[in-house]
This record gives C-alpha cells, sequence and structure tokens, in this order.
C-alpha cells in the first residue's frame, strides 16, 4: 500500500517532467511506467552489437525512462529530506546514533506528504537531477529539460491527480 | 562513387546467388558436428567403455601394422603399386570393444541442446527483457503503418511487433523461431515514429529484411551451435582430457591423443565464435542491402549509419563484433560488391571443415576413402562455387576485377589444418626415424601440394565460371548451367582430394616398406610425380582434357548468345541504355596451331632421322625404336606445344596447352607409326622388297606410344602450369579494366 502511493507519486512527477520535455512521448507513458517499476534495473539502454539487432548507438533516445530514473532518485531524496526534517524536529536527546544511522541509510518508501520546499531546496533539487540525468548518458539538453520539469512539478507542487 | 555514378551503374544482385553465409551456416554446423562426433564420441567412449583387450584381434593388427610398416625386416619393392594405392585391408574385422553408439549419443545430445535452446530462446528473451506487445490503441497509426512495412518487405510471416519499455535508445531486434517471428522496437524506436518517420520506416525496414532473408533461423541456431559447442562440449571434454592425462600418464599415443584433442577443440572454440560473428556481420550488410532496394531506405539507412555515435575500431574489433562497422554499411548500401566478394577468411572456414570431416573415416571405419571423398568433394563444390559464383556476377555486372587467389590459399591452409594433427603424425611415427625429419620431410610439402592444389582449383572454378556465366545470363534455365558447374567442380575436388590427400600417407609406407634410408623429401617428391602413373591412363587423359575444354566450351556458347543486356536477376537496378556486357572472352583455337605445327615439325624430324639412319645403318634404326629417342620424340613435343600455347594464349592459357598438347600428342602418336612405315617402305625399295604389311608391330608399338603420350600429357599440363606463372600476364579482362573502357557504363556512349 505505502509504495503503491510512492510509486505513484514518482509516476506523477514523472509524468509531468515528460508533458513539460517530450510531450510527444505521453502515448508510451503509461506502459513505460509500468514496465519500468517491475523492473527498473533493466531501465537502460540495449546493447548495440545484439545480432539481428540494428547495431548502431544513435544519438537519439526517449526521456520517458531517464525521467523516471531521475524521478526515482529525487524522491529519494526529497524523502531523505522530509526524514531529516521530521527528526530535527524531534527532542535532541532522541538524536541518538541508532537513529543516524537509519538516516544514513536509504530511506524506505514514505507515505508522508511530500514537504512544501523552499526556492533553494528546488535548486538544489535541480542541480540534482540535471547531474543524475548526465550519469545516465542523457544529453545536456535532455538533462536540462528534465531537471528544469522537476523543478518546475515540485515548485507548482503537483499532484496525485497529475 | 558519384552520386550520378550511382543513379546509372547497374548493381550486381547479391541475392541471385545462395549466399556466402547459408554455405558458411551449414559448414559451421558440420565442422562442430564432425569435431563432436569424432572427439566427444572418443571421450565418452574411453570414459565409460574403456578398450577391451582381445588377444587374438590384438596380434592380428600387430602383425598387420608391423608388414604394413615393415617392421618384419622383410622388404616387398613390388608392393609399390599396391602402397600407391590404398593401404590394404588389415583383414582383422572390427575392433571387438569399437561402438559408435556413444559418437551418435553425443551427436544427438548437442543437436538435442542446439534446437531447445533455439525454440527456447524467443521466450526467453520476451521474458528477461520484459517485452510486451505493442499498445496501438493509444497509436492506432503505428499499426497500419508497421502493416504496410511488412508488405512493402515481402514478408508474407507472421510478425508479432513487440515493445522493449526499458530500453530509452533507438534500437530493432527481429527475433523468433519457426512460425512465431518477433520484431522488437524500443520505446526510443516508438517516439521516433513522430519524430522522424523516414528513419523510423528505415530501421524498421531493415529488420524485417532480416526476416525476408531467412536470417532469424540461421543466426539463432549459429548462436546456439557456438553457446552449445563451447559449454556443453569443449569444457566438459578437456577436463574429462585432463583427467585422462592425469590417470594415465603423458606417454606416447594418449598425448597424441590429448594433444589433438585439445588442437582440435580450444582451435574450434576460437574458430567457432569468429565464424559466427563474421556470419552475423554478413547478413546485416545482406538486410542493408535489401533494405535498400526498397523506396528512400538507402539513403534513409545512410543518414542513421552517418551519424550513429561509435567509434570505430581496428581490425580486432572489426574481427568481435557482429555488427560491421558503419562505414562498411555505407559503403554496402551503394556497393554491393563486398557482398559478393569471397574472403581468404571463409576459404579457410571451409577448407578446415572438410579436413576435420575427412577424420570421420577412421571412425566409420569406411574402408574406400573414395566414398569420403565424393561427400566431402560435393560440399566443398556447392560452398566454393557459390562463392566464385557470386565473385563472377561481380566481375560480370561491374566489370571489376576478380578476386579468389587468397580464397585459393585460404582454402588450401584450412585443409592442411584440418587434416594434419599430432595423431596424424604420431600414426605414421617410425620408431628408427625422428618425428621432426617427418614433418619437415612430408608433412609439410603435403601442405604445400594442399595449399598449391586448392589454389589451381579455385582458379579452374573462377576461369570456367566467368566463360559459362554469360551463358547463364542469357539462357532461360540458368540453374541448369549453375548445377552443370558445381557438377564439374565437384569432379575437380574428388580428382584432386584423391591425388593428393593420401599422398603424406602413401609416402610415409612406401619408406618404411620399400625406400627405407632414402630422404623423405625425396620419397614424397618421387609419390607426388608418379602418383598419377598409378592411376588408369585413359582416366587421367579424359580428365585432363575435360578440365581443359570445359570452360572453353562456355566460351564458345557465349559467342552465340551474345548479349547487350546482363538478365535481369543479375542486377538489382534496372540496367541503363548503354549499359555495355563484359567484353566476351574470345575464344584463342589459333593458338592450338602450336600443337599442330610442333608435332608435324617433330614428324618431319622423326622421318628424317628414321629415314636417314634406316638408310645409313639399318640396326640404328631398330635400336632407336627400341631406345629412348621414341619416348622422347612423343613427349618433348607435347611439352613444347604446351609451352608456345600457354605463352601465346591471353586468357584460359593453361586450358590452351593441354589441348595444344593433346592434339600434338595424337598427331605425333599416329604420325610417327606412319613415318616409321614410310622409312621401312623406303628401306625396303632400296632393298627391293615389298614394303612390310604385318600391321601387329605397329599396333603394338601403338600401345607403347600411347604410354608415352599420356606421360607426355601429365608433363605438359605440369609445363603449361609452370609456363603460365613464369609468362604471367594479366587475364585478357584484367587488361580491359585499365584501358579506355574500364567502366561498365559510360553515359558518353
Amino acid at each position: 500500500m505505502t509504495w503503491e502511493k510512492d510509486r505513484q507519486l514518482v509516476a506523477s512527477l514523472a509524468r509531468q517532467v515528460v508533458h513539460y520535455a517530450a510531450p510527444d512521448e505521453l502515448p508510451f507513458f503509461k506502459a513505460t511506467c509500468d514496465a519500468f517499476f517491475a523492473a527498473p534495473k533493466l531501465a537502460r539502454r540495449g546493447h548495440r552489437d545484439e545480432p539481428l539487432g540494428f547495431g548502431l548507438e544513435t544519438a537519439f533516445t526517449v526521456i520517458s525512462t531517464l525521467a523516471l530514473t531521475v524521478t526515482v532518485d529525487v524522491f529519494k531524496q526529497l524523502t531523505e529530506e522530509h526524514i531529516r526534517r521530521m527528526i530535527d524536529k524531534t527532542a535532541p536527546t532522541f538524536r541518538l546514533a541508532a537513529l543516524s544511522k537509519l538516516f544514513h541509510r536509504p530511506p524506505e518508501q514514505s507515505a508522508d506528504p511530500l514537504p512544501h520546499l523552499h526556492q533553494d531546496q528546488i535548486t538544489k533539487i535541480r542541480e540534482l537531477a540535471y547531474r543524475r540525468a548526465r550519469q545516465l548518458q542523457a544529453s545536456e539538453e535532455q538533462a536540462t529539460l528534465i531537471a528544469d520539469g522537476i523543478a518546475k512539478a515540485l515548485a507548482s507542487q503537483f499532484t496525485m491527480e497529475d | 562513387m558519384s552520386a550520378a555514378g550511382e543513379a546509372t551503374s547497374p548493381r550486381p544482385n547479391p541475392f541471385a546467388i545462395p549466399s556466402a553465409t547459408s554455405v558458411r551456416f551449414a559448414l559451421l554446423a558440420i565442422a562442430t558436428s564432425t569435431a563432436i562426433f569424432i572427439w566427444g564420441g572418443a571421450t565418452l567412449s574411453r570414459r565409460i567403455a574403456p578398450l577391451t583387450t582381445d588377444p587374438a584381434y590384438d596380434a592380428c593388427e600387430r602383425q598387420y601394422w608391423d608388414k604394413v610398416i615393415h617392421r618384419d625386416g622383410n622388404a616387398d619393392p613390388s608392393a609399390l603399386d599396391t602402397y600407391l594405392g590404398n593401404l590394404p585391408p588389415s583383414n582383422c574385422g572390427p575392433h571387438p570393444s569399437i561402438s559408435l553408439w556413444p559418437n551418435f549419443a553425443v551427436l544427438a545430445f548437442f543437436w538435442l541442446i542446439v534446437l531447445v535452446l533455439y525454440w527456447w530462446m524467443p521466450a526467453w528473451r520476451l521474458r528477461r527483457r520484459r517485452l510486451r506487445p505493442l499498445a496501438f490503441d493509444e497509436n492506432p497509426a503505428l499499426s497500419s503503418y508497421l502493416t504496410e512495412l511488412r508488405l512493402t518487405a515481402g514478408v508474407t510471416e507472421e510478425v508479432t511487433f513487440v515493445a522493449n519499455y526499458l530500453d530509452p535508445g533507438v534500437s530493432g531486434l527481429a527475433f523468433g523461431r519457426l512460425g512465431r517471428r518477433y520484431v522488437a522496437l524500443s520505446v526510443g524506436m516508438l517516439a521516433l515514429f513522430d519524430r522522424d518517420r523516414s528513419a523510423f520506416r528505415a530501421i524498421v525496414l531493415h529488420e524485417l529484411a532480416h526476416l525476408r532473408n531467412r536470417d532469424v533461423d540461421v543466426a539463432f541456431i549459429t548462436i546456439a551451435v557456438s553457446r552449445t559447442y563451447l559449454v556443453v562440449i569443449v569444457l566438459p571434454i578437456m577436463v574429462a582430457s585432463a583427467l585422462d592425462l592425469l590417470a594415465g600418464g603423458i606417454h606416447g599415443y594418449i598425448l597424441a591423443f590429448a594433444v589433438t584433442l585439445i588442437w582440435y577443440l580450444v582451435f574450434l572454440a576460437v574458430v567457432v565464435p569468429l565464424i559466427r560473428n563474421s556470419l552475423l556481420r554478413s547478413r546485416e550488410l545482406h538486410a542493408d542491402a535489401r533494405a535498400a532496394l526498397w523506396d528512400k531506405a538507402s539513403d534513409d539507412l545512410s543518414r542513421l549509419f552517418t551519424q550513429q555515435r561509435r567509434r570505430q575500431g581496428g581490425w580486432l574489433s572489426r574481427l568481435l563484433a557482429v555488427h560491421p562497422f558503419p562505414s562498411d554499411r555505407i559503403t554496402a548500401l551503394t556497393d554491393n560488391r563486398n557482398l559478393l566478394a569471397i574472403g581468404f577468411g571463409e576459404a579457410l572456414t571451409m577448407g578446415l571443415t572438410i579436413g576435420l570431416g575427412l577424420d570421420l573415416r577412421d571412425v566409420l571405419g569406411v574402408e574406400n576413402i573414395s566414398f569420403i571423398y565424393i561427400f566431402w568433394a560435393i560440399l566443398l563444390a556447392l560452398g566454393m562455387g557459390f562463392s566464385v559464383w557470386r565473385d563472377a556476377i561481380n566481375w560480370y555486372v561491374t566489370h571489376g576485377p576478380t578476386k579468389v587467389n587468397m580464397a585459393g590459399v585460404g582454402l588450401g591452409m584450412g585443409l592442411a589444418a584440418g587434416i594434419i594433427s599430432p595423431m596424424e603424425v604420431n600414426w605414421f611415427e617410425d620408431p628408427g626415424r625422428p618425428i621432426v625429419s617427418y614433418v619437415v620431410g612430408v608433412i609439410l610439402p603435403w601442405c604445400v601440394v594442399l595449399v598449391v592444389g586448392s589454389w589451381l582449383c579455385v582458379r579452374w572454378m573462377s576461369t570456367a565460371t566467368r566463360s559459362w556465366l554469360p551463358v547463364a545470363a542469357t539462357t532461360k534455365r540458368p540453374v541448369l548451367v549453375v548445377m552443370i558447374s558445381l557438377i564439374a567442380s565437384a569432379a575437380l575436388f574428388i580428382t584432386f582430394f584423391n591425388y593428393a590427400l593420401p599422398l603424406a600417407q602413401q609416402a610415409a609406407v612406401i619408406q618404411t616398406r620399400t625406400l627405407r634410408g632414402w630422404p623423405q623429401e625425396i620419397v614424397f617428391l618421387t609419390i607426388v610425380v608418379t602418383r598419377a602413373a598409378t592411376e588408369p591412363r585413359v582416366l587421367v587423359i579424359i580428365i585432363l582434357l575435360g578440365f581443359a575444354i570445359y570452360p572453353l566450351v562456355g566460351v564458345g556458347l557465349t559467342r552465340r548468345l551474345r548479349t547487350t543486356s546482363p538478365a535481369s536477376w543479375l542486377t538489382i537496378n534496372p540496367v541503363p541504355a548503354g549499359w555495355r556486357a563484359r567484353e566476351q572472352l574470345t575464344p584463342r583455337f589459333a593458338v592450338v596451331k602450336a600443337g599442330i605445327v610442333t608435332a608435324l615439325l617433330a614428324l618431319v624430324l622423326i622421318f628424317t632421322c628414321y629415314l636417314v639412319g634406316g638408310l645409313a645403318a639399318p640396326t640404328t634404326l631398330a635400336a632407336a625404336v627400341g631406345g629412348h629417342l621414341t619416348h622422347a620424340l612423343v613427349i618433348v613435343p607435347e611439352v613444347i606445344a604446351a609451352i608456345i600455347a600457354t605463352a601465346r594464349a591471353r586468357d584460359f592459357r593453361v586450358s590452351y596447352g593441354i589441348i595444344s598438347a593433346f592434339i600434338a600428342g595424337v598427331v605425333i602418336t599416329i604420325g610417327e607409326r606412319i613415318a616409321m612405315q614410310l622409312a621401312l617402305c623406303a628401306m625396303a625399295m632400296t632393298h627391293n622388297t615389298s614394303c612390310p604389311s604385318d600391321m601387329n608391330p605397329f599396333l603394338r608399338a601403338l600401345d607403347v606410344m600411347f604410354y608415352d603420350f599420356f606421360w607426355g600429357l601429365e608433363l605438359a599440363f605440369i609445363a603449361a602450369l609452370l609456363t603460365a606463372a613464369v609468362t604471367h600476364r594479366r587475364l585478357q579482362d584484367n587488361s580491359v579494366v585499365t584501358s579506355s573502357v574500364a567502366a561498365p557504363f559510360s553515359p558518353s556512349r
């Protein structure tokens, strides 16, 4: 149940990114999304030297898969931020090593709504998204589009109905 | 090539003759099957059913081999002819514990796994890649467009289009099995449908071209064969062999067996993947060429190849890749010549396969080796024959040169590498003879014979094909012409195998049996020269003459069927007006006059000798006739005629040389007898007696003359070959290429 909510959040955010960056990919977004959540580790460029494949490494890639991967990372970052704030709000005496470990661990899925983000936080997340997209071999233009799309969606406080 | 040139030049059709890829696939299957049958079966036999000893059988075999390799000290020089033929049968019967069922079991096991992999691979790929049927409901235009492309490509089978929604790049993939064909499109491809329709079309057509070219079954069975061979066969057998070695110690036969095993298996373990990659690269080029036939796809593919980002690599990257470099693909789109060329590696593989396959004789226990030779010769004729025909089509349509020399060398090297093994060497090891001298004295010269012989065979095939191709281009039944050509090629290889393959074995046996103490090189050379003498003389003459005349018949027919445009099946684009057929090869029977003139001069000389010698001293004539003079007077003119005709001819030079020598031989053989009769008559007249009328001495002498005629023709053949090699001229057609009519089509014409 919890994971399902998070999934919907990620999908919703990524959908906004695709809507912003590459609207012509929307017809395939749902199918891409389903495939992505079924096997996120397989979301990568196929092996170009596959027998009877086309065998070319073209510069062109779609944004949907990249947007989903980047959004997951951003979502993790947001969750992390959210946990950190919750910990900050609690009494300092509870800030023990165990919680610290938990803090440094990759966050589990959270069903809590995303916090309201300040502009500087959005800027940081945008930078994170850009870096991650570039790591995924997105072109500079695509990385910018994805990062801008995420920033824009977060600034407008996207909703799950999106 | 300029754009104008591309538009107007006829392009050879790479689909006119079964491609070399099909042949390579067949050879890969045969090579691996043979290796598995022989060595897999042998290893299994040794592990599950070790050879039991049978004293009676062992004693019989020991006696047989002692006799064969003369360890009993009883030399029998009269057995030379027997050993020049084949080894005598041992008459010991089959080994009591040898059974072929492990061989068949291993082979069946291997192919069962291959077929299971082939059948299961598509389902596994669908599952592993999470490929899903395309969601056409959100894009109905895509569905109809893909159907339209399938019809454009002429793919009649049902094709399921599936999507890889996880691959953001642009990629397509054809795969499947019999009855289930799939084309997978990445989500990047789906996006391309709206963004760059022409690129989308080109890539889908490329994948559909794979289906149209029937690449899927060939490619995936090849992959299955390659993987199964490496994982299921090579590794276990090598481990088993290592255990055998550790258990039994390293010595003699066991060592030779193990080294041979490793030689074959490791060699194939390297070669099989390389063949697989080469096959897959070739299929990609063929798919590009096929897709380029369809409207505008050529330009779109070319644009994609030009845009692609992958860096070019060196020769090793080229060898290991399963896709050709983009530069090669761009070239193949506009120039099909590479698709029609026959390469060194391809021929090497063929030779290697045949060489490995020849070991089947020992495993199957076939007494008559000729059956094995015929089987492999037919396969080789098919493989090389198709390749040579494709090369000739390129020669005919584009007026380019023929390139078969390296293929001939490759074939010979492959044969040598396949046949010769440590087992082979060990088998004839004589305790009194160092193995190194056997290798240097017999094995290496034998390799040279194999390479030179293979090269000559391929050259002859190319020459014959070039002479018959214009006939095939004109006739309504080109398949018949191709079939006849393949049959002739098979006959050539049967002859070559029968002559060349037993040479090393015979040299080893002859040396130990009758020529002990002779240098091995000399023994081998003797066998090489005298080998043909043991064959029926009429048969040898017919074979030599047949192979000489066959190309010239094609040339003769070509002149009758002169054509101005190639048949439509030879080109993939309409032939422009003004295209000129390749300059027809002209039969130059004038050069054969050399044979007649030489023979007549020799006859005049003979008659003069007989007359002068007979009148001066009658006994001298009898001595001369009975001595070496007659032999020389028949043989030498044949050789001279062959040399003159070969040197004068511009093409089919050896053919003309042989025919000229044959004519000279016939004229001299008959003329010498007539000259003799005339000389005897002249002598009789001087002694006031009548001419001798008894024809029996005449006919008896004719038989002797026929023997000389046979030897003369063999020597003439060698002389023609040497003359052709020494007085190397460019072929008539090559000179055309460098002249003012180099291009097949010139708009100015």
